[in-house]
């Protein structure tokens, strides 16, 4: 592999590459507030949940469509809501969508008495998706390996049309976020302090928890379940080891992503990889290194 | 700061200069069998390479950055077709390359020309499992179908390459020479088997059983692409067991768990065999890989 390949190759797939760099853009900036917060095991279940969800639209895909199919061909308004139906099951990602939104609604609940109430129920969440995960795929039509290929995700095989559906929805819940950051970022480190001053505390936790969701759901169904929960962790957990500044840690996420989104992708090049592991390997170097940093530098 | 710059230019031309010494015709082709085909058919006057290892499961091979950067720069592209190979989709259309896009003159569906099995009747439904619409496209596992493909890779040569010809044609006779001094070889062997049927794993073998006279008994997915359940595997070791059915036969690259488990269940002996040159050591090449799969074959059925 010569220089020139890396520079085509970068040129030829900038449409998978850019693809790539939005879904760590999403994740790494509320990767900030899912670390900070502790609640590092809801992306993982969350992304599990969406997984469940893309293999469960398979499952239930030819059934689904067969309704819409009949509705098609009835007089009066029903054509209509089959072929909205029969869009909505042609992409797995609806369902998908659907259903981690929902379990995101229950994640986002406050903890009732014991504070393992919620770790409980990610773990639960976790568990249920991850069998349920394994049923739908048994069952599937399509296969075992066609939804698990969906699951690893490719950012090479991303399609203009991914993008652009990437970006719409990643540029809505970033206006969501820059439209209520103080009262996101108020009732995600006090919600106490934050249920004094008049906030709806419960309004603003699910909103957080829905971005958080359709942003999983959209991210993995081109990146992969492995490098989205990557994206959630490492580059807010090195971030910050770095800064101290809550916009600098947004910042520094964010670029730590991205820039790990392209170092991994030259790395498969050269070592004729798929994408995803060596990107993970470059955000775990990244982590490894600012943790030497901040030993032999530590924080006053 | 001066020095990088003018190291990364030197390194930069170095390349440049490299890949244009080797300005030979490139052939990309989408799995090793193929590479192989295209190789005897090729000679010395191009490179060919493959996408897929030859361990990958040749339905679903996970796309690699560099595979985009080698269809860029094919000159041809000879892929297996009738859906099989549909992840090469993707990379093909990313790769920009005008020639090796369908239509184009390098561009090859082997498959051409052949007299497909398995073609489903009526409706398919994607509850049928993982069916292809067009046949059963596991063409290559009948070795007269590599005298088809190579037939096809020989004709879009000839286009890209005129001038090569009488070079072509001479190396594709040889290649169909050897092939079916190969058949004759292959069908004395398996002339004495004691049964005549055989489990496969997947219904990769339709093409491979009707060329030898062997039968298809069951087959130990109940449906394309859906894993076997153990009841599934316990109700066909009953019925091998009544038949006597001896020989399990599995390509190499599967899990060994359900093969074993229905072997193990009805005292037959399961057959992992290459179904991709280089997928075993002995299978170095399209002729040395059947000799491999003939002699498990033979071995399994005692």
């Amino acid at each position: 592999m010569t220089l020139i390949d890396v520079v085509d190759s970068l040129r030829l797939n900038a449409i998978g590459l850019m693809a790539g760099m939005a879904a760590a853009a999403a994740c790494s900036f509320l990767g900030v507030y899912v670390v900070l917060r502790r609640i590092v095991f809801v992306g993982a279940a969350l992304a599990q949940v969406a997984g469940a969800g893309i293999a469960l639209a398979f499952l239930i895909g030819p059934l689904l469509a067969g309704v819409a199919h009949r509705l098609m061909h009835v007089s009066g308004p029903l054509p209509h809501v089959g072929m909205a139906l029969e869009r909505l099951v042609r992409d797995p990602l609806a369902v998908s969508l659907l259903v981690t939104v929902l379990a995101a609604a229950l994640l986002a609940k406050p903890a009732m008495g014991a504070a393992a109430a919620r770790d409980a129920r990610i773990g639960m969440t976790y568990l249920a998706a991850s069998a349920l995960s394994l049923v739908f795929i048994v069952r599937s039509p399509k296969g075992l390996d066609d939804v698990r290929e969906l699951l690893d995700g490719n950012i090479v095989a991303v399609l203009n049309g991914d993008l652009i559906q990437m970006v719409v929805v990643f540029a809505l819940v970033a206006l969501t976020h820059a439209a209520f950051y103080r009262q996101i970022l108020f009732v995600s480190f006090d919600p106490e302090m934050a249920a004094t001053q008049g906030f709806r505390v419960r309004r603003w936790e699910q909103l957080f928890f829905a971005t958080l969701a359709v942003v999983i759901s959209v991210a993995i169904s081109k990146a992969g379940l492995v490098a989205v929960f990557a994206y959630l962790v490492f580059p807010a957990a090195t971030a910050l080891r770095l800064v101290r500044r809550m916009g600098a840690a947004f910042a520094v996420s964010v670029a730590l992503g991205i820039v790990a989104t392209i170092a991994g992708y030259v790395v498969a090049l050269l070592a004729d990889l798929p994408t995803s592991p060596p990107t993970i390997g470059v955000l775990c170097a990244f982590w490894l290194a600012a943790s030497v940093y901040r030993w032999r530098r530590p924080l006053e | 700061m001066k020095t990088p710059l003018a190291l990364l230019v030197a390194a930069a031309a170095a390349s440049l200069c490299m890949s244009r010494a080797a300005a030979e015709l490139r052939i990309i082709t989408v799995d090793t069998s193929l590479a192989d085909i295209a190789r005897q058919v090729a000679g010395d006057r191009a490179s060919v390479e493959s996408l897929a290892r030859p361990s990958d499961d040749p339905h679903h091979v996970v796309a690699r950055p560099s595979m985009i950067v080698k269809l860029s720069r094919a000159d041809v592209f000879a892929r297996i077709g009738m859906g099989l190979d549909m992840w090469a989709d993707a990379l093909l259309d990313r790769s920009g390359n005008a020639s090796v896009q369908p239509g184009g003159k390098g561009y090859v569906d082997c498959s051409r020309g052949l007299k497909a099995l398995d073609v489903p009747s009526g409706k398919i439904d994607p509850s049928m499992g993982d069916l292809h619409p067009e046949g059963n496209p596991h063409y290559l596992l009948d070795p007269a179908q590599g005298i088809l493909a190579a037939g096809n890779i020989a004709a879009a040569l000839i286009r890209v390459d005129p001038s090569g010809q009488p070079y072509y044609h001479s190396r594709f006779v040889q290649f169909g020479e050897r092939v079916k001094a190969g058949l004759q070889r292959w069908s004395t062997a398996l002339k004495g088997l004691p049964n005549r049927d055989v489990v496969p794993f997947h219904r990769s073998w339709a093409y491979f059983l009707a060329r030898f006279g062997l039968r298809e008994f069951g087959v130990l997915e109940p449906r394309p692409g859906i894993e076997p359940s153990p009841g599934h595997v316990g109700a066909l070791a009953r019925l091998m067991k009544q038949a006597g059915v001896k020989v399990v036969l599995c390509e190499s690259f599967r899990s060994k768990r359900w093969p074993d488990l229905l072997a193990g269940q009805c005292g037959a002996v399961p057959a992992f065999v290459p179904v991709a040159v280089g997928a075993d050591p002995q299978a170095g090449s399209y002729i040395a890989m059947f000799d491999t799969i003939i002699e498990r074959l033979v071995g399994a059925a005692g």
